[in-house]
């Protein structure tokens, strides 16, 4: 049940993981082997106040292990609320997903898929091409550190990348703010606290909502089979058809 | 003393405003980008915009067509600190011409950022820059101090207290303050900002007439002159219909050619405000000059009998009839595009929700809307409208508008910057270098 490396020093004891300090502590576990334990050694079991206050710190702080087998009752190592690096850390290899896999992950449906790709091309910057800087560059454009390392890679003049100065240039590359908000591991703080999750709006309190066509922009009635694009008349429907059916995704 | 002056820097998503502390203006509204022409391979500083509407000889402005960009934010939080070093640098040696080690910076940041970005910021600016100290201050606070000293006897600074609701580039947020505090837990926030405006009339565009994917600062243009907001969507979509001179709405926007004219304009510029006349009943229209136009089908320009008002294909011209008021009414029903967001009539009621009941009063009647996205036409007015049947019924609604929603952080932070106890209250470089980057944030209380 308790996940440890270190092999308890007495057998009566289980030692107890660090808490995350948002984690419903197994409290009644922790009650019955405190009790367990005082009991055993004919000591008189700690008085409510202290229990009291022994279960309010674990709620807000995490503790830290202790070697000590007697730590419920000498004194407790209390490690502080997370610096800036957080209790946990997390890998900070960065993992490169694909894009849409990463909608796809999200979803099989290919409905799902194109609505979520439509939201996310909401957000880019440049839209509808790539900026492809390392492959034409001049000597005298280029700017960056990251471009200059290219051209000593790419002097022999071979156009491709090799894996390894792709891999470098994603090292490179700023990352994105939701890789960061992925490693500030937000959820992780105590539900007092505001942050940038729990900020977020949310859903709207109805689900009832307007459907216009995308084609021509006007109230729609009609839903594409395949995709689930929304359409008016017989005419929008052969221009969706023509042009844009599933084009995000495919 | 007297000597050191301060850096007012409104460091924005879309717009960087900076200035000097004391002014009313900022010296320099620039975007907050590096962009490149298709043609050219190196990444160029955009010029400032003007502060004042003067007529800008189209010589001086450089060709913004098909410009890629580059933002050192991203979702309204600043990841590329190179990037905007970069940006910096140019703003403080060319076009403020300071010398940051003599001058104090007052900086705004949003809400929520996070402690690696917080001390991204904190190493720009004291070690690259050498600044001598640094005040780091959210938007609301500034609206709200802004707001609260130009009417001395108003609700706002009688309370203390107001709702600023900041539609800006990259997001809105619904935020109370109480005495010139933000109340981090009562902050609501859309993901919707000007931004995602923009790309989505670059796809309604993209897929009815001319493919416009790349064209930001082209459609940027379109947006900000062409879309308003309806007071009654449904009467507007029939109306949008509608063919000659029945429909209010349909404008024509020529994009530039390079040659004669190298930046988009309206055809008819008469014409943009027609809409206005439509009451919330059945309005008259106002007379519209003659044009029979039939529809526009969406595959086909039709040729018209009449030559002029025709829609012109080689010139690269565009018709706008329901786009006008669709984009804009994604801030107000995200769900309408498929995003699972509150839009903003709810937004602000889960902002007041979260706060103390006896707050509520106060702060439905002294809500401040501020932010480049609010200066759509009739967005006041739609917003009471959506606003008052969500509220109970013995609370007051009122929404006042700042006079210059853009520069309105910036004025309450040069305001911040005069008041005599501003250098007790910054970090200098020395106590940053002696505690560190965390410690001094807490000084902040944000």
């Amino acid at each position: 049940m308790f996940a440890s490396n270190r092999a308890p020093s007495s057998p009566l004891v289980t030692p107890c993981p660090p808490l995350a300090a948002s984690e419903a502590p197994c409290i009644s576990s922790r009650l019955s082997a405190l009790l367990l334990f005082t009991s055993l050694f004919h000591l008189s079991p700690p008085p409510p106040s202290v229990l009291l206050l022994y279960f309010s710190l674990l709620q807000g702080r995490s503790i830290e292990r202790n070697r000590d087998p007697f730590f419920l009752l000498s004194g407790w190592k209390v490690k502080k609320e997370m610096e800036d690096d957080g209790v946990r850390r997390m890998s900070s290899r960065t993992r490169k997903v694909a894009s849409k896999m990463v909608a796809a992950l999200a979803s099989t449906d290919n409905r799902t898929q194109a609505a979520i790709a439509r939201l996310d091309a909401l957000e880019n910057d440049n839209a509808g091409f790539e900026v492809a800087d390392a492959n034409n560059d001049d000597d005298e454009a280029s700017l960056d550190d990251e471009e200059g390392y290219m051209q000593k890679k790419q002097s022999k003049g071979s156009k491709r990348k090799t894996r390894q100065a792709k891999a470098l240039e994603a090292r490179k590359a700023p990352r994105t703010f939701l890789e960061l908000i992925h490693e500030a591991n937000l959820e992780s703080l105590p539900p007092h606290v505001p942050s940038y999750l729990r900020a977020a709006v949310g859903p709207p309190s109805s689900t009832s909502r307007r459907y216009f066509c995308t084609v021509c922009g006007f109230s729609a009635s009609y839903t594409c089979v395949r995709c689930g694009m929304r359409f008016c008349s017989y005419r929008c429907q052969n221009v969706h058809n023509d042009t844009r059916c599933l084009k995000f995704v495919a | 003393m007297s000597s050191t002056n301060v850096v007012v820097l409104d460091n924005g998503g879309g717009l960087i405003k900076a200035g000097f502390g004391g002014e009313r203006d900022p010296a320099a509204i620039l975007p907050n980008c590096l962009y490149r022409s298709p043609a050219s391979k190196k990444w160029l500083h955009p010029h400032p915009l003007p502060p004042t509407t003067s007529t800008d000889s189209a010589a001086s402005e450089p060709d913004l067509t098909s410009a890629a960009v580059r933002r050192p934010f991203d979702r309204g939080y600043l990841i590329n600190s190179d990037l905007q070093r970069e940006i910096w640098s140019h703003l403080f040696s060319s076009i403020l011409r300071i010398n940051p080690t003599q001058s104090s910076l007052l900086v705004t940041e949003p809400l929520f950022t996070l402690p690696s970005i917080q001390r991204s910021l904190d190493e720009l600016v004291f070690e690259d820059f050498n600044f001598r100290a640094l005040y780091v201050a959210d938007s609301p606070s500034l609206v709200h101090l802004y707001e609260a000293s130009r009417r001395p006897d108003g609700l706002v600074s009688r309370a203390q207290c107001s709702l600023v609701v900041d539609c800006g580039f990259s997001f809105t947020h619904a935020s109370p303050v109480f005495q010139n505090f933000t109340l981090n837990y009562g902050v609501k926030r859309i993901d919707l900002g000007g931004k995602a405006l923009t790309n989505y009339l670059k796809e309604l565009v993209s897929f009815r007439s001319v493919n416009v994917m790349e064209e930001t600062f082209l459609i940027d243009d379109v947006k900000e002159k062409l879309c308003f907001v309806s007071l009654d969507v449904p009467r507007d979509l029939r109306l949008a219909r509608e063919s000659g001179r029945q429909n209010p709405f349909r404008c024509t926007y020529v994009l530039p050619d390079g040659i004669t004219y190298t930046r988009g304009f309206v055809k008819h510029p008469e014409r943009i405000h027609n809409y206005l006349a439509l009451k919330a009943g059945n309005g008259g229209f106002p007379p519209v000059p003659e044009e029979t136009k039939e529809n526009i089908n969406h595959l086909e320009m039709a040729e018209l009998p009449q030559d002029r008002n025709r829609v012109d294909l080689s010139k690269n011209e565009f018709d706008l009839t329901n786009e006008r008021f669709l984009v804009p009414e994604m801030i107000f029903h995200p769900a309408n595009l498929g995003m699972n967001e509150a839009g903003l009539a709810e937004c602000i009621v889960r902002a007041v929700n979260s706060c103390h009941p006896h707050l509520h009063p106060v702060l439905y009647e002294s809500i401040i809307l501020t932010g480049g996205s609010t200066l759509f036409p009739q967005f006041a007015e739609r917003l009471e409208k959506e606003l008052r049947p969500l509220v109970p019924d013995d609370y007051h609604v009122k929404i006042t508008t700042q006079e210059d929603p853009i520069l309105g952080v910036w004025r309450g932070g040069s305001l911040l910057a005069s008041s005599p106890d501003f250098e007790a209250m910054c970090v200098t470089k020395s106590e940053y270098e002696e505690h560190g980057s965390a410690r001094c944030r807490k000084r902040f209380f944000h």
